[in-house]
């Protein structure tokens, strides 16, 4: 009934852009106002419409505490379709709360890949200890967009520890994992990352000797190898990666990486 | 195993019909006064002294010589197999199988049979077989002595034209006309058994006179065979010559039902013209040798074993229930083999020549003609000396029908799945591992992975084999697969293996396992009766209550609906309703969340009114009009109609087995295609009441196979 779906879309809308502008006022009317949205909102989580369970989803993300956070976490494990499963994964995401792991957690076993992925994201940025140790069970995952999000979950733990797991991914094929490595790897770690020139494409690895060239803890040594070992390929995608890397990075104009880069640029240019 | 074969039985009827048209008991006979029409049948006082003549028939021994037709079919090649030196080489011209028989080689070539000397290859004498539009062929021969009798006829049914020729040393003794056909000859001494029309077996002096006449009423007489002073006679079934032979239908030995398609007979359809020697009937056929010994009706082959000859395998088959006592591929397709007393003696289209123990298949001996050969023959041999095996001891028989199911041959997929059902029924833990394996290889043809699948999932042993499978989980890091789940959930679900209740859950849990095992899961913790799978019943109801986006999801949580109510109680029900009831549930699910709960009420009603239960198994719950597939579960109520009866039937046989194995093929409108007993004997009283049997129709592809074990206890 396109009527009635168009009825709950505008007021939706109608209802997010007044709650939006109900908590920008005063403070002790939008303490009012607040439960009031919130009290609304937690209504249509029971709502046997799934637009309005959607919105209410949606609202509970402007009203972020432990109870919101709470009743969504109870709502979802009651069951929802697909696509208000992800929205009420990315609003617990957005609360950053750790009532939502154990939740979240469970979800990386779900059935449905949509799921986990957004799962691994939203556990990336809560974090914790059970996240990560998620996290580094959905590089396993066999689904490719999972171990992608994955890697992005861990990428925001920074969880230099998981390194050593996301290099055996990367071995696999899961090249998401080479600017998590530059940025989080040790020398040694990076060293390895570097074998894989020539034998993964280049675009997979560039990222991730960008992330090792900004990073000022690694020895200046490896760093220059980088250098090296890029300028040897003496292609125009070096040229481009070198012009655009340059800015990011550390050091002065006189730093040797600096000097080796605008060095390489120049042997490219020819 | 034994099937019934309706086509069979209508074959033989016909056969006899056409024969009772062209006229009853009729024949032209030749100058002998052989075949005629008014000869009495099963005269008992005409068999006995004709009984009493084979008997006295002696031993043969033949050369132990293989002849072979080169590749081209334009040489014939004598082998002495003892030394493994050629004898001779003889220029002929032939596209059909050559025979044997004592001291005689004999090929049919255009127009005529020439007939060579097995030792020397020197020509003996030529056959004329006439210019007719219709040509004669060699049908068979036979020898004893210097005497050798030949069938010869068009081997056109009714219509036939034959002839027996009675050959003595190297000169034509007799040749007798009629006009019916003519099946394989026999001869022991001078008393020479020839089988004719279907259904008749002449026994006739050396001239050619007939002295008595058998008429089988119950089956085709194609082939006559004599061995050591007795003598057999049969097609389909085996009979031997004696005295109550004159019963009309006595008792004949038939082989195992093999479970293949399209399987050989025992003794070719001697009335048919012989099969080029490009056709597969000779790569594909059952090769035995009467017991000579025995004395028991009905007779047996020697060494109690059926060798089935399939391409370049060869198994030794128990010929009472054909469980495989060996299996051996050899080097090439098989073109020649012949069973004897201790063995069997083959010949491989490379040109090696082998000699296999009857025992465990280890050849005795190996030789090569040194060319490729598209038929050997070996003369029938009464005694043969095995000597000491030339190669290393052989792996046990579940090992060798593993490999023989493994063997990546297109043409031997028949013979692939043969060796997968013996192996399915091998009472060792360790074919449980194996079918594990093969139901996961995707090397195997699809239809021979579900097989072993299916043959798993209905394992009554092996029980640790189906926990450490389900202990494993795919992983992507690893490359590792995960392991069969939807038959090891079966397999554990008939077991009621308890054990495997934690692990079947992780499976449960794991988004790897597929969605069609969740049904099979669900089911095996209802038959395990294991309620602490309760949890994650639930959590899986809640999940995906509202999302059937997953193909097969809705079937997945009827089933799981199911099992949650079986095992979660009163509570479980009011929380599937719940779940039915959701708005955001799609009505498919709804649908089978309804359905499965009004399931297990009625059943619970039907329990608490009838104080009988007669089953514990789970009702596997099926959301669509029809149900995926055909399990035990559903097929159990309409098999406890015959239960009893089928009980009897076991209790009744004579053998007295404590149980049996019974297998259904059944169609997808749920109709019965075959049915298979082991053991056979109990095919004849369980097979009419199981065939005509209804279950529910599916929505499967092809046919579903039921197993089940009845116990006579």
């Amino acid at each position: 009934m396109p009527g009635l779906k168009g009825g709950i879309v505008l007021k939706r809308a109608w209802w997010l852009a007044v709650t939006v502008v109900a908590i920008g006022v005063s403070s002790s009317s939008r303490a009012d106002d607040t439960a009031a949205t919130e009290a609304q909102a937690l209504g249509w989580l029971d709502s046997p419409n799934a637009d309005e369970v959607r919105l209410g989803i949606e609202t509970l993300g402007l009203v972020p505490s432990n109870r919101t956070a709470t009743a969504l976490v109870a709502r979802a494990r009651r069951g929802l379709p697909g696509d208000l499963m992800t929205s009420a994964i990315a609003t617990l995401a957005a609360m950053e709360t750790p009532i939502a792991t154990p939740l979240l957690v469970e979800l990386t076993y779900d059935r449905r890949a949509s799921i986990r992925a957004k799962s691994f994201e939203a556990l990336g940025a809560i974090g914790g200890v059970d996240a990560i140790a998620a996290l580094r069970r959905g590089l396993d995952d066999d689904d490719a967009t999972v171990r992608a999000s994955a890697v992005t979950g861990l990428n925001t733990t920074n969880d230099s520890a998981s390194v050593v797991l996301l290099m055996r991914a990367f071995d696999r094929g899961v090249l998401e994992a080479a600017p998590v490595i530059g940025r989080l790897g040790n020398p040694d770690q990076i060293r390895v990352l570097l074998g894989h020139i020539g034998s993964v494409p280049l675009e997979a690895l560039l990222p991730g000797c960008a992330e090792a060239l900004g990073r000022a803890d690694l020895p200046q040594r490896l760093r220059l190898d980088i250098v090296a070992r890029l300028t040897e390929l003496a292609t125009e995608n070096i040229r481009v990666f070198f012009t655009e890397v340059q800015p990011n990075l550390p050091g002065g104009a006189n730093d040797p990486v600096r000097r080796a880069i605008n060095d390489g640029i120049m042997r490219i240019s020819g | 195993m034994k099937a019934m074969r309706s086509h069979e039985l209508r074959s033989i009827r016909g056969s006899i019909l056409a024969l009772a048209l062209a006229g009853c008991g009729g024949a032209s006979g030749g100058g002998s006064g052989a075949f005629s029409p008014s000869y009495p049948d099963n005269d008992s006082a005409t068999l006995g002294p004709a009984l009493a003549q084979v008997a006295h028939a002696a031993a043969t021994a033949a050369p132990d010589v293989a002849v072979a037709v080169t590749e081209d079919g334009h040489h014939l090649i004598g082998f002495d197999t003892s030394t493994g030196s050629s004898l001779y080489r003889v220029d002929v011209e032939t596209t059909v199988p050559i025979l044997t028989t004592g001291t005689y080689v004999l090929v049919e070539e255009t127009g005529r049979v020439r007939i060579f000397d097995l030792a020397t290859g020197h020509a003996r004498l030529s056959i004329d077989l006439g210019s007719n539009v219709t040509p004669s062929h060699l049908i068979g021969a036979d020898a004893s002595g210097p005497l050798l009798a030949v069938s010869l006829s068009t081997a056109t049914g009714t219509t036939a034209r034959s002839r027996l020729v009675i050959v003595r040393g190297d000169s034509i003794a007799e040749d007798i006309a009629l006009d019916r056909p003519l099946g394989v000859p026999a001869v022991a001494g001078s008393t020479i058994l020839v089988p004719w029309a279907y259904q008749f077996l002449s026994v006739m002096d050396a001239a050619g006179n007939e002295q008595t006449r058998i008429r089988l009423r119950n089956g085709i007489v194609g082939h006559a065979i004599a061995s050591q002073g007795r003598a057999w006679f049969g097609g389909a079934e085996l009979h031997r010559l004696t005295s109550s032979s004159a019963t009309e239908v006595p008792v004949g030995y038939a082989p195992p039902n093999l479970g293949i398609d399209r399987p050989p007979s025992l003794l070719t359809n001697a009335y048919d013209a012989p099969a080029p020697l490009s056709s597969a009937m000779h790569n594909v056929r059952l090769v035995f040798a009467p017991d000579a010994t025995g004395t028991e009706a009905p007779p047996r082959p020697t060494d109690g074993l059926l060798y089935l000859v399939y391409f370049r395998f060869v198994f030794a088959l128990d010929a009472t229930d054909g469980t495989p006592r060996w299996v051996r591929p050899v080097p090439s397709d098989v073109v020649g083999a012949a069973a004897f007393a201790g063995g069997i003696r083959l010949a491989a289209e490379s040109g090696e020549i082998l000699t296999l123990s009857a025992v465990d298949g280890r050849a005795h001996a190996s030789a090569s003609i040194g060319e490729a050969v598209s038929y050997v023959s070996y003369p029938r041999s009464e005694s043969l000396a095995l000597g000491e095996p030339v190669e290393a001891e052989r792996p046990d028989v579940r090992v060798q029908l593993m490999e023989a199911v493994q063997v990546a041959d297109a043409r031997l997929v028949t013979a692939r799945e043969f060796a997968l059902a013996r192996l399915a029924v091998l009472p060792d833990d360790d074919a449980t591992a194996d079918l594990t394996l093969l139901c996961e290889d995707t090397r195997l043809p699809p239809r021979t992975k579900q097989r072993a699948c299916d043959f798993l999932a209905t394992r009554p042993v092996g029980a640790d084999h189906v926990l450490s499978q389900l202990s494993r989980h795919g992983s992507f890091l690893d490359e590792r697969v995960g392991p069969p789940v939807a038959a090891l959930a079966r397999a554990a679900g008939n077991m009621r293996v308890a054990a495997s209740v934690p692990l079947l859950i992780e499976q449960f849990r794991d988004p790897r396992t597929p969605i069609a095992a969740i049904a099979p899961i669900a089911d095996a913790f209802v038959a395990i009766g294991d309620a602490t799978a309760v949890p994650v019943l639930a959590a899986f109801l809640r999940t995906y209550h509202a999302d059937s986006s997953e193909f097969g999801m809705v079937d997945a949580l009827g089933s799981v609906a199911n099992a949650y109510a079986r095992l979660g109680g009163p509570t479980a029900l009011t929380e599937i309703d719940a779940l039915a009831s959701d708005n955001l549930a799609p009505l498919p699910v709804a649908r089978a969340l309804r359905e499965a709960a009004t399931r297990v009420r009625t059943t619970r009603n039907t329990t608490s009114a009838t104080t009988a239960t007669t089953t514990t198994v789970a009702t596997t719950t099926s959301t669509a009009a029809l149900p995926t597939h055909l399990s035990l579960e559903l097929a159990n109520p309409v098999l406890s109609g015959v239960n009893d009866q089928l009980i009897t039937c076991l209790r009744a046989d004579p053998s007295r087995p404590n149980s049996a194995r019974v297998i259904i093929v059944a169609r997808r409108d749920g109709t019965v295609a075959e049915v298979l007993v082991s053991p056979d004997s109990l095919a004849t009283c369980v097979y009419p009441l199981i065939s005509p049997l209804q279950f529910p129709a599916t929505r499967g592809t092809g046919t579903a196979r039921l197993t089940f074990t009845l116990h006579a206890r």
